[in-house]
C-alpha cells in the first residue's frame, strides 16, 4: 500500500514540470502594429493603392525596409516600443528604374505597459498619436490623418494617407 | 531539479525507517488497553530549510501542527513563511510573505496494536498575504525591426492576498517513540486572490506559483514532528 501511493507521488511530481505558461503562444494579441490605409484624396471615401511603395526606416545606421516595392492599399507596421517617436520613410514608385518620390512622417505617441500573462509578460499600446508628413518640394502624400488616437489592437486602421 | 531529486532521495529512506519503526512496535507488552496516544504533535517542515540553503533564490520555513481529536481523525494546521524570486524568459518577480493553513487530516491506515504510522488525507483552507515585486520586464513584440525594451524600474505590489483550499495526501511514519516522519503531497485550488493593478500573482507563499490557465496548484512537504502525548484511550 505504502509503495503504491509513494509511486502515485512520483508519478505526480514528474508530470508537473512542462507547461503553456512557459511559451508565448502565437495567438494571443501582443504589441499591435499601427495599421495603415491609403485612400483618394480627390475622392476620399475610396481606398487607393500606392504603386511600388517602399517604406523603411533608420535602426543604427542601417535602413530597414518593412515594405520593398509593393503595390498595396493598407500595411501594418511596427512602432518603437523603447521611445515616444518612430520615423519612418515612405517611398512612392519605387522600383528597379525608379528611384521614386520619398515622403518622411513622424509618428509621435505616449507608451504605456499592459501585462498579457506569464510567458508574455507585458505588450506596448500607444496613445495620443499623431503623424506628421515633412513638407518638402514635391509631396506625393497630400493630407494624413489620425483615425484612432489609441493604438490597441490591429482590428481597424488608425492612419489614413490620402494621396 | 535540484529540489525534485532531494525529495526521491529523501523517499529511498521512508521504506527503511517504517520497516525499522515495525520491528520496534512489534515487540511491545502483550496486555495493552490503552494504546492509542491522544496529543499535540508539532514539527517543522524540512524541505524548505533545506532548499533555502541550496537555493540563492528562495528562502522560507514552515511549521505545523496537529491534534487528534478520535481515532481517525486530527485537527491540523501550517504556519510559514516564504521567499521566492520567479524568473521567466520575459519578467523578473520576487514575491515574500506568509501563509496559515488551517483544516483537518484523515487517517487511512489501520494500524497494528501499538503502531502510529498514518496514510494522511487531508483538508486545508489557506490563506496567503504578501508583497510582490515587479523587478523587470520585457515588451513582448511580433516585430523584429526595432531591438526589444526591457523596463528595469522596479514596482512594489504591497498588501496581496490568496485564498485556496488544499487537498493534502500523504504518509506519517514513526521512526522512534513519539518521532514522526512525513511526506505530504498538495493539490490547492485557488478561490480568490487579490491580484495587483496589470499584473497578476506569479508566487503565493504557500500555494506556490501560479497558472496562467488554470486555478490548481501543487506543492510538497517533507516534514517531521514530535507528538507530545496527553492522554491514551
Amino acid at each position: 500500500m505504502i509503495k503504491k501511493i509513494i509511486l502515485l507521488l512520483l508519478i505526480s511530481l514528474m508530470t508537473n514540470s512542462c507547461t503553456k505558461d512557459d511559451i508565448c503562444s502565437e495567438g494571443t494579441p501582443t504589441t499591435p502594429f499601427l495599421v495603415i490605409t491609403f485612400k483618394n484624396h480627390d475622392n476620399p471615401l475610396f481606398s487607393k493603392s500606392v504603386t511600388n511603395l517602399t517604406v523603411s526606416t533608420i535602426v543604427d545606421n542601417d535602413t530597414i525596409h518593412l515594405v520593398k516595392s509593393t503595390t498595396t492599399d493598407s500595411i501594418a507596421i511596427p512602432l518603437r516600443t523603447g521611445f515616444d517617436f518612430t520615423d519612418y520613410l515612405f517611398v512612392e514608385n519605387d522600383d528597379n528604374t525608379n528611384s521614386g518620390n520619398t515622403d518622411k512622417i513622424n509618428f509621435n505617441y505616449q507608451r504605456e505597459s499592459v501585462y498579457i500573462n506569464r510567458a508574455c509578460a507585458f505588450k506596448a499600446i500607444y496613445k495620443f498619436l499623431s503623424a506628421d508628413r515633412e513638407t518638402d518640394t514635391e509631396n506625393w502624400i497630400e493630407e494624413i490623418t489620425v483615425n484612432k488616437f489609441t493604438v490597441e489592437n490591429e482590428n481597424e486602421a488608425h492612419v489614413t494617407i490620402f494621396h | 531539479m535540484k529540489l525534485t531529486l532531494l525529495f526521491f532521495i529523501s523517499l529511498f529512506f521512508l521504506p527503511y525507517l517504517s520497516l525499522k519503526a515495525q520491528e520496534e512496535n512489534t515487540i511491545i507488552n502483550d496486555t495493552v488497553v490503552k494504546n492509542n496516544k491522544y496529543g499535540l504533535r508539532l514539527g517543522f517542515d524540512l524541505s524548505k530549510p533545506l532548499r533555502s540553503l541550496l537555493d540563492d533564490e528562495y528562502s522560507g520555513f514552515e511549521i505545523m501542527g496537529d491534534f487528534r481529536i478520535s481515532h481517525r481523525f486530527f485537527i491540523a494546521a501550517e504556519l510559514g513563511n516564504e521567499k521566492d524570486y520567479q524568473s521567466e524568459s520575459n519578467l523578473e518577480t520576487s514575491t515574500k510573505g506568509s501563509y496559515i493553513k488551517i483544516g483537518a487530516d484523515f487517517n487511512a491506515y489501520n494500524n497494528w496494536l501499538g503502531m502510529n504510522n498514518a496514510i494522511v488525507t487531508g483538508l486545508r483552507y489557506g490563506f496567503s498575504a504578501f508583497d510582490q515585486e515587479l523587478m523587470s520586464y520585457g515588451i513582448y513584440t511580433g516585430d523584429t525591426t526595432f531591438p526589444g525594451t526591457t523596463i528595469t524600474e522596479p514596482i512594489e505590489y504591497n498588501g496581496l492576498t490568496a485564498h485556496w483550499i488544499e487537498f493534502v495526501f500523504g504518509v506519517k511514519t514513526e521512526v522512534y517513540t513519539n518521532l514522526f516522519l512525513s511526506v505530504q503531497l498538495q493539490l490547492k485550488h485557488l478561490i480568490t486572490e487579490e491580484k495587483p493593478d496589470n499584473f497578476d500573482n506569479l508566487y503565493i507563499p504557500g500555494f506556490n506559483r501560479t497558472y496562467d490557465f488554470s486555478e490548481f496548484g501543487v506543492g510538497f512537504g517533507y516534514g517531521v514532528s514530535y507528538l507530545i502525548p496527553v492522554f491514551k484511550k
